[in-house]
């Protein structure tokens, strides 16, 4: 019998094996992810309290110190953090395999909080006022670049433990043949991850050297290139993810089965090869690159991924209708649709997140990604408008409904109050659609992303905007206190569920590996 | 399988109604950033 078989608990709803001490690490990446989330939320809510000219809440100092805050903390730490644990989920849970070296993934775990503090510390002490591109010569103390590097290491350790996991389980037994479509996606979200943390690790450990004075002076450009290729292509690895977890939703919430496997995986292969590229609209006025590098990856190769979501978005709700219908939803064009368990934050979680993403940031992103836009609207509130409809109303969303399903079958925590889970996720979503709204045109109308007082009060040419644009200044507030009132709801729900100290017993049972060659 | 139980005529809808946002979006996009045209 193997060394490892009582370290194992079946799973009373799924029927699947969970390693006890991946159950552990998974624990603390989702805790310290949601505290990020919290943190980062916070500081979200007094930046869209200040770009809603009526309030202007903050000082200029503290706005440009808590974008830096909300930017690293929301489009680093939160995602990366949760997408770790589902990293280990979707190579230990979904395989009912082992995790060969928990001690190995605690030394990433411990990595990788050890980043956030620092970056954290840095922030608020002042040292880091860079915002989230930290494009130089701006420079913070070495302390904030030393703490991005100690936390993509982790990730990238973690990311290889993820690799060994499989190789160790499939040598011993524990699966065969294909990875699930889930473990699939994830394994390409790890691909993309592990170079998007090898340029970030490039990127910063230059920055860093110059921080502390060994290195004269960095390359502007270059700088830019490489943090790009990290910037950028690290919400490229919530994509793969939040798309993996459309797949696995479906099937928690209404047992539907990818429509065709290889359509799907084929899909998210064009993720792979294509969608790092279209970066290159972050670069379009750096004179360094050629004009054609910039029209080819910001057009056809950007493309070859649209492509690869158009193919999911066609995969994932029709085989959400296949099963529906399959249960007798069969009437008319959308009864499958009206009758979908919409009273479960998964489900509901999983729709409005494909449909905010699919209506809101795909068309935009591809829209906005294209040179000839891209060069008129890039330092406008346009582009934010894009993003928090990708990464917030996509991704976030997507994450937030997996919790919900994590807690009770990966935690063993009974999640309190589903009716008010499934209203966080309304009001959550809702209120992102509209302060993206407002974020949009008022960017439109030529309101400057990233700007503390766009009514620039002080400066000796003023610049009018017209009511219009203020008014969508005010629709963001809205929008923004209405999102961050469903982000409140859910650290609230997720954190007395995760921390109440009654779990649900562990049914350890003896696991060993099924396919073992003897 | 059957091709009732390959019926994924909702989906198709819902696909087409993208396609519309997004020719919808990509068309205003161009002339909003001309002459503000969409929200004036």
């Amino acid at each position: 019998m193997s060394n490892h078989a009582n370290e194992f608990r079946t799973c009373p709803a799924t029927g699947l094996k969970v390693h006890m001490p991946a159950e552990r690490l998974m624990y603390v990446y989702a805790v310290t992810a949601v505290v990020c989330l919290l943190l980062g939320g916070v500081m979200a809510i007094l930046l869209a309290l200040t770009r809603w000219p009526a309030i202007h809440l903050l000082p200029a100092d503290l706005f440009y110190r808590f974008l830096t805050a909300h930017g690293v903390n929301m489009l680093i730490f939160w995602v990366v953090l949760f997408e770790m644990a589902g990293v280990m989920f979707a190579s230990t849970v979904v395989l009912s395999n082992r995790l060969p070296a928990p001690k190995f993934g605690w030394l990433n775990f411990i990595l990788m909080f050890t980043g956030v503090i620092m970056v954290n510390y840095t922030i608020f002490t002042g040292g880091a006022d860079v915002l989230f591109t930290s494009y130089v010569p701006m420079k913070a103390e070495p302390n904030y670049y030393l703490g991005i590097i100690l936390f993509a290491v982790g990730a990238i350790l973690n990311c290889v433990h993820f690799l060994i996991t499989l190789v160790i389980g499939r040598k011993e037994g524990y699966f065969q043949g294909s990875l699930p479509l889930f473990s699939y996606g994830i394994f390409i979200a790890v691909v993309i991850a592990l170079f998007t943390l090898l340029a970030g690790a490039a990127t910063y450990i230059p920055v860093w050297l110059w921080s502390l004075g060994v290195i004269p002076s960095i390359d502007a450009e270059l700088y830019r290139l490489g943090f790009w290729g990290f910037g950028h292509s690290a919400q490229q690895i919530n994509l793969a993810a939040m798309v993996s977890i459309w797949y696995l939703l479906g099937t928690l919430t209404v047992g539907s089965k990818p429509t065709n496997e290889k359509f799907s995986r084929l899909a998210f292969l064009l993720y792979l090869f294509g969608i790092n590229l279209g970066s290159v609209h972050h670069l379009l006025v750096d004179p360094g690159l050629s004009n054609s590098f910039r029209v080819f990856n910001t057009s056809y190769l950007m493309y070859a991924a649209t492509v690869g979501s158009m193919m999911h978005a066609f995969s994932i709700p029709s085989s959400i209708e296949i099963a529906q219908r399959a249960k007798g939803f069969t009437k008319g064009t959308f009864d499958w649709l009206v009758n979908a368990p919409w009273k479960e934050p998964g489900f509901s979680g999983m729709f409005l997140s494909l449909i905010i993403f699919g209506f809101g940031g795909g068309t935009t992103g591809v829209t906005q990604g294209t040179e000839q836009i891209n060069m008129m609207i890039h330092n406008t509130l346009r582009m934010p408008g894009h993003f928090h409809v990708t990464v917030v109303g996509g991704t976030t969303l997507a994450f937030m409904a997996l919790t919900y399903y994590f807690l009770p079958l990966v935690l063993r925590k009974n999640v309190i109050g589903m009716k008010l889970a499934t209203a966080q996720i309304w009001i959550f979503g809702i209120g992102i659609c509209i302060m993206s709204t407002g974020m949009s045109f008022a960017g439109i109308l030529g309101v400057p992303r990233r700007h503390w007082d766009v009514t620039f009060a002080d400066a000796i040419f003023q610049v009018p905007f017209s009511a219009t644009a203020t008014t969508m200044l005010g629709v963001l507030g809205i929008g923004g206190v209405m999102a961050f009132v469903g982000l409140l709801m859910f650290c609230l729900i997720a954190a007395i569920s995760a921390l109440n100290p009654k779990s649900m017993p562990a049914k350890m049972e003896s696991h060993t590996p099924q396919y073992a060659k003897n | 399988m059957s091709a009732e139980e390959h019926d994924v005529s909702g989906t198709k809808v819902l696909c087409f109604v993208w396609l519309a946002w997004f020719f919808f979006l990509y068309a205003t996009n161009w002339m909003a950033l001309s002459e503000n045209w969409f929200i004036g």
